[in-house]
């Protein structure tokens, strides 16, 4: 928008600015709400207009106070998702995730308060046990680049092809994984110190528990940065693992860790 | 084996046929046999209801006789269908009591014994007595059996020490109902939702989750699950109304490694073989039971199935004998069949 931002409007909706905000989404739709202030000619930031559209002025929107069956619903959505408002909202057709939390703060939540434990719906508090807490992990999609560099090592290093150098497609890739797979489909039985190391993982259990706790814990292992880097210093780490033989694994290594876990065949050889 | 080419011929020798007098939905195999006879391999089979009360049956199976006896004792009332049932796993000798787990409103042990069977605990994590979210499956871990891993509609996973009967951790696992959960190693689970991803959590970091595959059209659901025990890097997992079994590999995230499409309606179950890494079966609403081997190399066509066996009606189950590898058992209708292979 236009101008500098100290000069939008705050406050209160009026009628003018609805009827303003409705045409324009009428006219271009409801994305790029970033041009939606200028298009509409409002003086609102264009945060202030989408919310303003999801939460009044969508065509869908039921007014009026919750019937009883949305009320009900909300209760057992409550206890079973707790604050979630958004996932109770899904299930509520015409209400907007801001319309059912305040309607639980404002009605429910005094019938549902901790002072009152009997019938406390939060579902996974235990008031007369330990608290048992929910965590919800935060969900990591792996880069392809940092996958295919490691798959590239594996298979490297464990078939001695010469082949799988970077691959650029998705079916290259299925075919590299089944042509990497080529010698483990069979579990690698002949070849004695691979099969020591994956139980060493086993056995050493505990002991990885006690060092750098890596599993997916490690900002170099998921793809959200720079490529280049994570294959590098990966690169480097698997150079240290070597050094280091069986022992201590270094920090990037967490995902190496993890795919050693399930891959028999060892990937202390670069 | 071949079991297409014998249909013409009698088949007394490569299947054995249990009729029951309710649809069957649920299905477990023992890891051990009777101590009895130790020939026996013992099948829990639920029923599937639309009704409060629903019933599991124990039976057994003497793969020398090729018969199968119904024990009237052993079998017990259990609320609402069971969504899934498992024997303890890996138990190391014959004892005269095996642990059978079953999941539905919530998560229930028994004690099976010769003839009779004991209820041990209900494992309710719901702190009303009204609600409780239901579980839709579980697994339990071979490698740790103190432990049960369930699966709910709450979009939880609940991670339980059966032992002590509390829960280890509950992690809010997706963003919508959490359809089938299958563990890896002692600490490390994979789980299949309705959101539509493969997600492997590891107990050790809880505060992370992998996302390693996700259904190529947004939000259609993942029903189940299968990790490879004899091959931890692969995984099978299946759409829901789609007939293809999905092949992941661990190591390569968000790609198949391959597609097995040869079943003509949807897939409903899914077995990897417990004694070969290469060999996985699925069975669907086409009545068809399909063993595929997965080959090194995919080729251009796709990979074929390497049996195909027709049954009467849809099979809905599907579970492959640990115990006796040989035997793959079927579910479809009211009927449980078992299969040589």
């Amino acid at each position: 928008m236009e101008g500098s931002s100290l000069g939008v409007r705050k406050g209160p909706w009026t009628e003018e600015e609805d009827i303003l905000l409705r045409k324009c989404i009428q006219k271009y739709g409801e994305g790029n709400w970033h041009q939606v202030p200028c298009r509409a000619g409002l003086n609102r930031c264009r945060k202030s207009c989408r919310l303003r559209w999801l939460n009044y002025l969508k065509p869908n929107i039921k007014r009026g106070d919750f019937a009883t069956d949305e009320v009900d619903l909300s209760i057992r959505l409550h206890q079973l998702l707790g604050n979630r408002w958004s996932l109770i909202a899904g299930r509520l057709p015409g209400r907007t995730a801001n319309d059912v939390k305040n309607y639980w703060n404002t009605h429910l939540l005094k019938k549902f308060n901790p002072s009152n434990k009997n019938m406390k719906p939060k579902p996974h508090q235990n008031p007369s046990k330990p608290n048992i807490n929910v965590i919800k992990p935060r969900p990591r999609t792996l880069s392809m680049n940092s996958f295919r560099w490691t798959l590239d090592e594996n298979t490297n290093n464990n078939n001695n092809i010469a082949a799988a150098t970077p691959i650029s497609n998705s079916t290259t890739l299925s075919l590299a994984a089944s042509c990497c797979n080529n010698s483990s489909y069979c579990i690698p039985s002949d070849n004695d110190p691979e099969t020591m190391w994956w139980e060493n993982l086993l056995i050493n259990d505990n002991e990885f528990d006690d060092q750098q706790q890596c599993s997916f814990n490690d900002s170099n292992l998921c793809g959200l940065a720079d490529h280049q880097a994570v294959n590098e210093e990966m690169g480097e780490g698997r150079i240290k693992v070597i050094e280091k033989s069986n022992g201590g694994w270094d920090e990037p290594f967490c995902d190496v860790e993890l795919w050693n876990a399930f891959n028999p065949e060892p990937e202390n050889c670069i | 084996m071949e079991n297409s080419t014998q249909e013409s011929q009698p088949r007394s020798a490569n299947f054995i046929t249990y009729e029951s007098s309710y649809p069957l939905y649920a299905m477990a195999l023992s890891s051990m046999p009777s101590v009895t006879n130790l020939n026996h391999q013992r099948l829990a089979l639920g029923s599937f209801m639309e009704d409060y009360s629903n019933r599991v049956d124990i039976i057994s199976f003497d793969p020398e006789t090729l018969s199968i006896k119904t024990h009237p004792t052993l079998s017990f009332d259990h609320p609402y269908p069971p969504t899934k049932l498992m024997f303890q796993p890996n138990l190391k000798s014959p004892s005269s009591s095996d642990i059978l787990a079953s999941s539905g409103d919530y998560l229930r042990l028994w004690e099976v014994r010769e003839s009779s069977i004991n209820p041990l605990s209900v494992l309710n994590n719901s702190k009303t007595s009204e609600f409780c979210a239901p579980l839709t499956s579980f697994d339990w871990n071979d490698l740790e059996p103190k432990r049960i891993g369930t699966s709910s509609i709450d979009t939880t996973c609940t991670i339980w020490d059966i032992e002590k009967g509390v829960v280890e951790t509950q992690l809010i696992a997706h963003d919508k109902e959490v359809y089938d959960i299958a563990w890896c190693e002692a600490r490390v689970f994979a789980s299949v939702s309705a959101d539509g991803s493969v997600r492997i959590f590891d107990l050790r970091d809880k505060e992370h989750s992998m996302i390693i595959y996700e259904s190529p059209q947004p939000d259609t659901p993942l029903l189940r699950l299968a990790w490879n025990k004899q091959d931890l890097r692969y995984m099978a997992t299946i759409l829901m109304d789609s007939n293809k079994v999905v092949i992941l590999d661990i190591r390569s995230p968000t790609i198949p490694v391959a597609e097995l499409e040869r079943h003509r309606a949807s897939v409903n179950a899914i077995a990897w073989a417990p004694h070969s890494s290469k060999h996985i079966c699925s069975a669907g609403d086409d009545t068809q039971a399909l063993i595929w081997e997965l080959p090194t190399v995919v080729g251009p066509n796709g990979i074929d199935p390497l049996s195909v066996y027709l049954a009467g009606s849809e099979i809905n189950q599907l579970q492959w004998s640990a115990a006796l590898p040989d035997w793959i058992a079927i579910a479809f209708s009211n009927k449980m069949q078992l299969l040589k292979v």
